[in-house]
């Protein structure tokens, strides 16, 4: 329960920090200055949208490649933004299409490969690649997430890596709470049985 | 702040199950993250630029130009497509009336000749051959002329001068019909 109340805390600290510099990048492009809106969002959003990018797509040069790309479509869009819904979901929305959109190309370039191929595929990059620091558990679990459908591995992403409330995660992948919520638990379900057969 | 606390006890209940650390298992390259964040300010800093009063003027010219091509177009495509269709169907009925005596006269070329009318008229209006002449020459002018063959060499035995004459070609400039 004490660990319970510090996570809560720090969640919320984090939150209230997101919120206020979400309101000073909206006020900025309110009053017409979207250069330094877009300077906001770089500093602010770099870090998790790369982390985000990365755990999707696991290898460094595609998620720069990717965060690249999400930077000059939010640069574009800038202007566009119609306030419906906070920075924040709006810069994650565009973040997964990006990354879906990637996988999805990538997956129909690549000779149709059985799962436990893709798995091995996987493994073997992981291990060879330098910037890669996960223990075994952690690339069972890199295994474990690429063998869910692509819906229900962008919701745990969203919710188990970016701690994202069912709420925002409805807002970024424009579903429903209630079926976000059957979907990340059939998607742990899942996970844990593929970890208990892989042990 | 419920709501709150039941989605971090969701988490927590996924987090125990997997047992695993959250530990961040990937790494950049060091230094990443500055560097990039600068290589991104200059996406918001390189604006295109375009010349002064630019889309005005494009906007303007492109009005004008719509203005001056729509009444233009529009009925001209019209006639045309009308009058296509007449002048395809008049070029049908040219070809159809035209075809009528071509085909006519292909006719009367492909018929042998010893079957066609004119042939028998001219063989009527000549007094020197009988009715069983006529009959036969009609009936097979080619026929006609290689039964005679055969009756004169039958009837005469060929020799063997005549045989050369033959495979020279010569022979039919010699032979006396019937």
């Amino acid at each position: 329960m004490f660990l319970l109340n510090i996570s809560l805390k720090l969640a919320s600290n984090k939150e209230m920090s997101r919120q206020l510099i979400d309101k000073r990048i909206v006020e900025l492009l309110q009053s017409n200055e979207p250069k330094k809106a877009f300077r906001l969002a770089v500093d602010e959003y770099t870090e998790s949208i790369y982390w985000h990018l990365r755990r999707m797509v696991h290898i460094h040069e595609d998620a720069d490649d990717l965060l690249q790309e999400v930077f000059t479509k939010v640069w574009q869009k800038l202007s566009s933004f119609q306030f419906k819904s906070t920075f924040y979901t709006w810069i994650y929305r565009i973040a997964t299409n990006e990354a879906l959109s990637f996988l999805r190309k990538k997956r129909n370039k690549v000779i149709h490969l059985s799962t436990s191929d893709e798995d091995l595929h996987l493994e073997q990059k992981l291990v060879a690649d330098s910037l890669f620091n996960g223990d075994e558990a952690q690339l069972k679990l890199a295994n474990a997430l690429n063998t869910l459908p692509e819906k229900q591995k962008t919701v745990f992403h969203l919710r188990y890596f970016e701690e994202m409330s069912y709420d925002e995660i409805s807002k970024v992948l424009n579903v429903s709470a209630g079926g976000l919520r059957s979907s990340y638990h059939l998607a742990v379900k899942k996970i844990e049985e593929y970890l208990k057969q892989a042990v | 702040m419920k709501k709150q606390i039941q989605n971090e006890l969701e988490h927590q209940e996924a987090y125990l199950l997997l047992s695993i650390s959250k530990k961040e298992m990937y790494a950049v390259p060091a230094g990443y993250f500055t560097a990039k964040k600068e290589d991104l300010y200059d996406l918001g800093d390189n604006e295109y630029t375009v010349p002064e009063n630019y889309f005005e003027q494009k906007k303007a010219s492109l009005v004008e130009i719509m203005e001056k091509d729509v009444p233009e177009k529009a009925l001209p495509k019209a006639k045309t497509i009308h009058l296509k269709r007449w002048i395809s169907i008049a070029a049908a009925v040219t070809v159809f009336a035209v075809s009528i005596p071509i085909l006519n006269t292909i006719n009367f070329q492909n018929q042998p000749i010893a079957q066609s009318t004119d042939f028998q008229k001219i063989l009527n209006e000549e007094s020197i051959f009988s009715d069983d002449e006529i009959a036969f020459l009609t009936n097979s002018s080619d026929d006609y002329f290689y039964d005679s063959f055969l009756v004169e060499t039958a009837s005469n035995e060929l020799k063997n001068d005549d045989l050369e004459q033959i495979e020279n070609g010569s022979y039919f400039d010699s032979v006396e019909y019937l």
